[in-house]
């Protein structure tokens, strides 16, 4: 592993503040070139404070941030503007600011008193915005974007700033399904065609465990780093995230509510049709089993009536759906 | 507008000659040229200047606490010029005497309320060193000027009737006290203010986004605070001696400058705010006068009459954009 990727090395770092005490200490992780970082951790346990420190936002406790060998705590303000951006949980709200404007205002360390951009300037914005895929926004107001186009913009700005560390404080928060899945792969993709370190915080565990190259848990006042599975495998997903009411499956990177299922119900079938099948019975309560002699609901694919529910003594019924199917369980009280 | 203010006046003097006044600096009549040189050429003048230093120091403020109901005087600046007044009416009884108060008394007031803002400037700028977060630093800003305020409710408790109509009359505002040699120092002034906040306008533009953002892209926040403050307060303050405290130009000309020009950029707005701020000056001061009579509004009170619809427009329509 060569040392120069390091571009950003943590020692012995301690974050927090002085009126309330530390949050976490002893932290010593690397970010390196080119990797997707993901920082997870619970509600109120320090995540945003320790982007901050990072961005010399925040002060730390004790301890060094080093960004290219060097100690953030001796760059002045303009030198880590160049070396990392940040996008920031607060919704930028600027009524009659555009697109364009927004994404220009990162260049800003390397513009003059006035603000003018160059020739340069004005092809990186373009780049950004490009990069993102709103260069046919770019005259919009961004009071008139969805969620998700303001997010887009977001990094669009930290693009056009130009450094090697990008660090995002939940992009993908507030975005529906669709967009956070498409934001976390704008940046995976970003890691990959620009070589640049991303580092940012969610909750979004599923989409993590897909493109993270790295994940970085706080947990007990400290952060362990490792590959996503490295982390399944050392059982600290599980222990940071799993409670009395919910458990996580290593298996699918999912969690489940514990429940206690005494009732078993057999489910004969294949394909798509079974697999979805099998999630709801299980979801309403019953554990799917493959003894014989108790009620059964049999698939059958490539029929409009493939849900048959099969009770013994009883006369078997066919559905159309599984929402039909599980109405008739829950009703006759199996 | 520059010149219909020329020609109204109690005194009616003919274009031709105003003309040969103003360009030529020619007249057969001495007293008309007097009456444009000296009286209304200045409070035209003056009436730009104020409008542009209120409006710029205004739309400064908006940027940087990102408050559309920010003006110029929510840093306590006009009530430290009015505790400065207050101060030297009161006690004028014993500097001055009837002969020598109207000659010097001018110039007192002026230097007086100069001294009371920078005063109060002086102390919001060591705040905002301490205090990190900039809506406090407003909050204290307001109670500074409410503190400060009620002293001079106490003053006027205890001053005499002659003074405290003076500072009563001070309080309205006047374009028209202005001279030529007071104009000398006003004009300077805010072209120093000017310089201040188009220096600032790149930081404003940042800071627009929020305090994270902008120390993140290298802004130092501090430095733009003192900037800006100090830009501002010299804008606001500078009008402030020299006409007393004149309200709602700094709030409402920065939202008609963004509702025209269409951009949150604050180095075009300056330069709109600037514009429409003289316009906003000189209408306010061709309605004061009133048609057919001698008699003159306060200026407060007609930027107040036509100021406040236009804030009550914009809340409404927002209230209406946001819901």
């Amino acid at each position: 592993m060569k040392a120069e990727n390091n571009i950003l090395e943590i020692k012995n770092l301690a974050i927090g503040y002085k009126e309330t005490g530390i949050l976490a200490d002893g932290i010593n992780l690397t970010l390196k070139k080119g990797e997707l970082t993901g920082l997870i951790g619970l509600n109120g346990i320090g995540k945003s404070t320790f982007l901050k420190t990072l961005l010399k936002l925040n002060n730390p406790l004790e301890g060094q941030v080093l960004f290219e060998g060097k100690n953030i705590k001796l760059l002045d303000s303009n030198r880590v503007a160049l070396l990392c951006s940040y996008v920031s949980t607060e919704h930028i709200r600027v009524s009659e600011m555009i697109v364009y404007e927004l994404v220009a205002i990162g260049r800003y360390p390397y513009t003059g008193w006035n603000g003018k951009l160059s020739g340069k300037d004005k092809s990186i914005v373009e780049e950004a915005l490009w990069q993102v895929g709103l260069e046919k926004l770019m005259n919009r107001k961004i009071m008139q974007l969805s969620d998700g186009e303001r997010q887009r913009a977001s990094i669009a700005r930290a693009l056009a700033q130009d450094t090697p560390i990008i660090i995002l404080d939940e992009p993908t928060a507030f975005l529906d399904i669709k967009n956070r899945y498409e934001i976390i792969h704008l940046l995976k993709r970003l890691c990959l065609e620009k070589e640049k370190a991303i580092l940012f915080s969610s909750h979004d565990l599923g989409n993590l465990m897909q493109v993270a190259d790295k994940l970085w848990i706080i947990n007990n006042s400290s952060i362990s780093e490792g590959a996503p599975e490295d982390m399944v495998l050392s059982g600290l997903l599980e222990e940071v995230f799993s409670s009395e009411d919910l458990l996580f499956n290593p298996e699918s990177g999912i969690f489940l509510e514990r429940k206690e299922s005494s009732k078993e119900i057999k489910l004969s079938g294949e394909g798509n049709k079974y697999f979805w099948t099998k999630k709801a019975i299980e979801r309403i309560g019953f554990s799917v089993s493959t003894k014989e002699g108790i009620s059964e609901v049999q698939i059958v694919n490539g029929v409009n009536n493939g849900f048959i529910l099969k009770i013994p003594n009883n006369e078997n019924v066919e559905f159309s759906s599984i929402y039909d199917l599980l109405r008739q369980i829950k009703r006759i009280n199996l | 507008m520059f010149f219909i203010e020329l020609f109204i006046g109690s005194v009616s003097i003919s274009f031709k000659e105003i003309f040969n006044i103003v360009f030529l600096g020619i007249s057969e009549n001495e007293a008309n040229t007097t009456i444009i040189a000296d009286f209304r050429l200045p409070k035209i003048i003056t009436a730009i200047v104020v409008g542009i230093a209120l409006a710029v120091s205004g739309l400064q403020m908006q940027a940087i606490f990102r408050n559309p109901l920010a003006g110029p005087y929510v840093l306590g600046i006009s009530s430290g010029a009015g505790l400065g007044v207050a101060i030297l009416l009161l006690s004028s009884g014993w500097l001055f005497n009837e002969t020598n108060f109207s000659f010097l008394g001018n110039w007192a007031m002026v230097l007086a309320a100069w001294l009371g803002s920078g005063i109060v400037l002086f102390l919001v700028l060591l705040v905002s060193i301490r205090v990190k977060d900039v809506l406090t630093v407003l909050i204290l800003g307001i109670m500074f000027g409410a503190a400060i305020s009620s002293l001079v409710n106490i003053l006027q408790f205890f001053s005499d009737q002659q003074s405290l109509k003076s500072y009563v009359v001070w309080t309205m505002g006047s374009l028209g006290g202005v001279t030529k040699s007071q104009l000398a120092v006003l004009l300077p002034s805010v072209i120093i203010g000017l310089f201040l906040s188009i220096l600032s306008a790149k930081m404003l533009n940042a800071l627009l986004l929020g305090e994270n953002y902008a120390k993140s892209m290298g802004v130092n926040v501090l430095k733009a605070r003192i900037l800006v403050f100090a830009g501002a307060s010299i804008l606001a303050g500078t009008v402030t001696a020299f006409c007393g405290p004149i309200g709602f130009v700094g709030i409402v000309v920065p939202h008609i400058a963004r509702i025209i020009f269409r951009t949150s950029n604050v180095f075009t707005l300056i330069w709109g705010s600037s514009l429409i701020g003289a316009l906003f000056m000189l209408m306010s001061d061709l309605l004061s006068r009133i048609p057919g009579s001698d008699t003159v509004l306060p200026i407060n009170s007609v930027t107040a009459i036509i100021g406040v619809p236009v804030i009550i427009y914009l809340v409404i329509k927002k209230f209406k954009f946001e819901s």
